[in-house]
């Protein structure tokens, strides 16, 4: 029960040393880590780029292939076991979303997305569609192998996020650093717009996250549930606990365990 | 998967992609000098993963990342900019841990002998240049690390030999005159094949 109650609070912690850690400690770019000579923990999207890039025979035979390739079975596996855990409690970018969402829920702006008009306006589905995130990772993929260089990563709001703090006071960034700022203004149609419908590094981590079997929400059984929909609402990527069967878009961020109305769900661990 | 859904996929991917290509061609700027040992430009531009790992460990802070402005294959790469400081790994001043090709995770920058490297070299404009316009300046002649690459006319004005110039930046670095009366190029530069 106290759990419950402390369970944003310990997700604000995580994601705010991580934020904090990212821009102002290592000033790294979250997608490589370097811990140590030829230990990388990578994202996998980015190194997928790079051998589209470098093309796989070449890639097969160089250097690239050996530390980068270790990263990103470092970084699977932990989405294999913690579903998309990454994008709720530590991406550097989820977090400035939240803070912006934060911002917007204090400020009592009701996103246009959650007014009756707008949200069930059929013709704006185009917008509010899942398969958006994967045709921009399908097209960083094709575009990465077409011109040779990864270029998805040219417009990463997360990369350019971190870059700007490598750059730090000097902020050597250029025109793509409005990349954030226009991932944040998404936030007015409705919390965590970027995350839930274009983000391609969240894309392929939902792809991987359907081997996730642990940490799923789940409506009590014996309890005389509604089905009332609020956890469809409270949960950043729309998933109705009591419907959905694959729970692969799951970030784990536990919202709807902690504020479920009637309280009847839990989280299994297995 | 839906008729309509899978459209929508195809539509905006191929939208996308073709983005990326106007982007990559329309976004070209100039050569960039790069790092000690980076290799040939095309490879580099494949096998850098835009980590910036070397530019936040390079001791004298002379490697800063590429923006928008470099180019959009470029953005994110690292790139040597000496007026925030010379490249010391010419000199064989970094030590181990800030060495950039053994901070590299892909091999976009491999070790080379110090007698190997040139990154390219720097020019001076002479209507800038304190020396040449009359006043008493020796500050490049005497920061230069390499014997020859720049000599003295009547033992006050400095001229440069580019194809003795490795493209540290000392000279860059440490020019008084306002507006710098040098500037580094990556004419010349040699470059390793990826291994």
């Amino acid at each position: 029960m106290r759990l419950r109650a402390k369970i944003r609070t310990l997700r604000w912690v995580s994601q705010i040393a991580f934020l904090a850690v990212w821009l102002f400690l290592i000033t790294g770019v979250v997608c490589t880590v370097i811990l140590g000579p030829g230990f990388t923990v990578s994202e996998p999207l980015g190194v997928l780029q790079l051998i589209l890039a470098r093309g796989v025979v070449g890639t097969a035979f160089s250097r690239l292939s050996m530390t980068l390739v270790v990263g990103v079975a470092l970084f699977i596996g932990v989405t294999v076991l913690l579903g998309r855990a990454f994008c709720a409690w530590s991406c550097p970018l989820g977090t400035i979303i939240d803070l912006v969402d934060r911002a917007i829920q204090k400020l009592k702006f009701k996103p246009f997305f959650s007014r009756r008009n707008l949200g069930t306006d059929r013709s704006l589905g185009i917008l509010r569609n899942g398969m958006n995130k994967y045709a921009v990772l399908a097209s960083a993929l094709a575009g990465s192998a077409l011109f040779r260089s990864p270029v998805w990563c040219s417009l990463c709001p997360i990369g350019t996020l971190c870059r700007g703090a490598i750059a730090g006071a000097e902020l050597s960034v250029g025109a793509e650093l409005l990349t954030v700022p226009a991932v944040g203004a998404m936030s007015l149609g409705e919390k965590r717009f970027w995350c839930r419908y274009l983000c391609p590094v969240g894309g392929f981590l939902t792809i991987v996250s359907k081997l996730n079997p642990f940490l799923k929400p789940r409506v009590s059984h014996d309890a005389s549930h509604r089905n009332c929909g609020a956890c469809t609402t409270l949960c950043p990527e729309g998933i109705n606990i009591c419907e959905e069967k694959s729970f692969a878009r799951c970030t784990k961020c536990f919202d709807c365990y902690a504020k479920c109305p009637l309280g009847v769900i839990r989280v299994d661990f297995l | 998967l839906e008729r309509r859904q899978f459209l929508q996929l195809i539509g905006i991917g191929a939208f996308l992609t073709m983005l990326y290509g106007t982007l990559s061609f329309t976004f070209r700027g100039k050569r960039l000098i790069r790092p000690p040992g980076s290799i040939v430009e095309d490879s580099f531009i494949e096998v850098c993963i835009r980590c910036g790992a070397c530019a936040q460990k390079c001791p004298t802070g002379a490697i800063v990342l590429a923006t928008l402005n470099d180019g959009f294959k470029e953005l994110g790469t690292p790139k040597i900019d000496a007026l925030r400081g010379p490249c010391e790994r010419i000199q064989g001043r970094c030590e181990e841990g800030a060495l950039c090709e053994r901070i590299c995770p892909t091999g976009a920058i491999q070790r080379v002998s110090r007698e190997d490297i040139k990154t390219g070299s720097a020019v001076i404009n002479t209507d800038r240049c304190i020396a040449w316009t009359g006043g008493s300046c020796l500050v490049c002649y005497e920061v230069c690390p390499v014997r020859d690459a720049i000599s003295l006319i009547d033992e006050t004005r400095p001229v440069f030999r580019s194809d003795l110039c490795v493209g540290c930046g000392r000279c860059v670095y440490a020019c008084p005159a306002q507006p710098k009366a040098l500037t580094l190029t990556s004419d010349g530069d040699k470059r390793p094949l990826p291994q």
